[in-house]
């Protein structure tokens, strides 16, 4: 186990965040998707390139060698650029990697980017395969889940799909978002399904996109004259890989296990969380990790859904982004893009789908094999 | 039984002719797990794996009629299911019917899989009917 955390270290804030829409596959290369999210976060800090000091870039299916063919075009300084693969988690990782290195005194500005484009991508063979491995694809794997869940805890097909409608909403009031339709129950349950009562609309869409989260440490934000109401402090980094759970969902109780974790490096428990960003690829996700992150009890994230305590306005704001349902999975991109939602939320410009009075976020990323990594993002004023 | 099975390092037969699961069981943990894999135990790290034979019989945990597949070749719909089997660990299988949390199930060996010549392990409940070819 890790044995010491990001507490243990000096504060690092967000000083910038950019994006480039979440889309469907375009004649675009990487490279120009990538520059107009860094642009735009460097301009959203007030910051020049040539004050970042290291980059991280999340990516799982570009290929190699994808930060320095395109970070030249910012001007060749120099700094040292790595990519990170952590499946579905790369961008998450690699925002992880950025905190570490400016809260360790290693660099006062690091820059975490996720650029990806749709890909033949696959997990490393392993030369194991189960009884059916070749059938199971993710929305098979996720509707087992969604069944087992609905037949243990008396929650209908409805109830689930009602994590898209809301997805949906929030997608439809953010400019980034690859869906950006609102859509009802019906026009949900009414997709065509893909498998178990998983339908279409409950899947998310994999795009292209890319993100920039610019991490800063105190003494940049003072000897760079940025703006500190627009800062927000990351308090806590968790990242855990799966062990094992007897007959339990692996990524449910992982996610629980990290969200502990996290939760003890911010000194905050689940009731102090006023926006979360999960890995909702599929609708029965988000109600899983609800639970498991603490936000209620187990069996009664539907419930709540249907009141509203997930709604932006309610008790929680639960993927106001739109999530991978609505603001799309393009993978690198996702986990990067989550901390930009929840820094948007914390600094109050969120616009029409704004948490009133959001302080304290946390997002929640999974990848296949598995790892979670889960960052707490707060307003320190 | 004289046709070969599509996956023999998965499934075959016993000394009766039932189908069974070749599974592994940790000689250091105890740990029985399914499929066979040569490379160490999850729970202990032990690479002494005794190979075991698993009787492919258990309860339905989920089940998941698949309607649509990103490969051409694999006809939809069919129907998936998380067993817990009788012998220890929870599987993913192919049924050869409809099925619901709470099932019991047994596997069978039968044809009419991708390769027409060898025999597919899928579960079945007693009431499912036989799958093209005949049941085991």
């Amino acid at each position: 186990m890790m044995r010491g955390t990001l507490a243990d270290l000096r504060p690092v804030y967000v000083a910038g965040i950019g994006l480039h829409p979440y889309r469907r596959l375009s004649e675009t290369p990487y490279v120009r998707l990538g520059l107009t999210a860094v642009r735009s976060a460097l301009a959203d800090a007030g910051l020049a390139w040539t004050d970042v000091d290291s980059a991280w870039t999340g990516t799982a299916g570009l290929g190699m060698a994808a930060s320095r063919r395109m970070l030249r075009h910012l001007g060749a300084t120099g700094i040292p650029m790595t990519q990170v693969e952590n499946a579905s988690a790369s961008g998450s990782s690699a925002f992880r990697q950025a905190c570490l290195e400016v809260a360790a005194g290693l660099a006062d500005v690091s820059l975490a980017l996720g650029v990806d484009k749709p890909s033949r991508v696959r997990a490393a063979p392993t030369g194991v395969a189960g009884l059916a491995d070749r059938l199971v694809v993710p929305a098979t794997h996720f509707a087992l889940l969604a069944d087992e869940y609905m037949d243990r805890h008396g929650v209908t097909a409805e109830q689930v799909a009602a994590v898209a409608v809301k997805n949906h909403r929030n997608g439809s009031r953010n400019p980034f978002a690859q869906r950006r339709k609102e859509r009802t129950l019906q026009e949900v349950m009414d997709e065509p399904a893909v498998s178990g009562t998983l339908t279409r609309l409950q899947c998310c869409p994999i795009g292209e996109g890319a993100a920039a989260a610019l991490v800063v440490s105190g003494e940049a934000v003072e000897r760079l004259g940025l703006d500190p109401a627009r800062c927000v402090g990351v308090t806590a980094s968790a990242q855990r890989s799966e062990r094992l759970y007897g007959t339990a969902d692996p990524d449910t109780e992982l996610t629980r296990e990290t969200a502990g974790e996290a939760f003890r490096q911010a000194g905050i428990t689940a009731a102090d969380l006023d926006v979360v960003e999960v890995h909702d690829a599929f609708s029965i996700e988000e109600l899983l990790y609800a639970e498991a992150i603490g936000l209620c009890g187990a069996g009664e994230a539907a419930g709540l859904l249907a009141r509203g305590a997930f709604d932006v306005g309610g008790r929680c704001a639960v993927s106001p982004s739109g999530g991978l349902l609505a603001m799309g999975h393009p993978i690198g991109p996702t986990g990067v893009g989550q901390i930009a939602e929840i820094t948007r939320q914390l600094r109050g410009e969120a616009g029409d789908r704004q948490q009133p009075g959001a302080r304290t976020g946390l997002a929640h990323m999974l990848g296949v094999g598995a790892v979670c990594v889960i960052h707490v993002l707060q307003r320190l004023d | 039984m004289s046709t070969p099975c599509a996956e023999p390092a998965l499934y075959g037969t016993g000394p009766g002719g039932e189908p069974v699961l070749y599974g592994l069981r940790c000689a250091a943990c105890d740990r029985v797990s399914f499929p066979r894999q040569p490379y160490g135990c999850e729970a202990c790290g032990s690479a002494d794996g005794l190979p075991c034979e698993l009787a492919a019989t258990g309860t339905v945990r989920a089940a998941a009629e698949v309607h649509r597949h990103h490969d051409p070749r694999v006809p939809v719909p069919f129907t998936i299911v998380s067993v817990l089997l009788d012998d220890g660990p929870l599987i993913r299988g192919v049924h050869a019917g409809t099925a619901r949390a709470g099932d019991r199930v047994r596997a069978r060996l039968e044809p009419g899989g991708a390769v027409p010549d060898l025999l597919e392990l899928r579960f079945a409940t007693p009431a499912s009917p036989a799958g093209p070819g005949g049941g085991a």
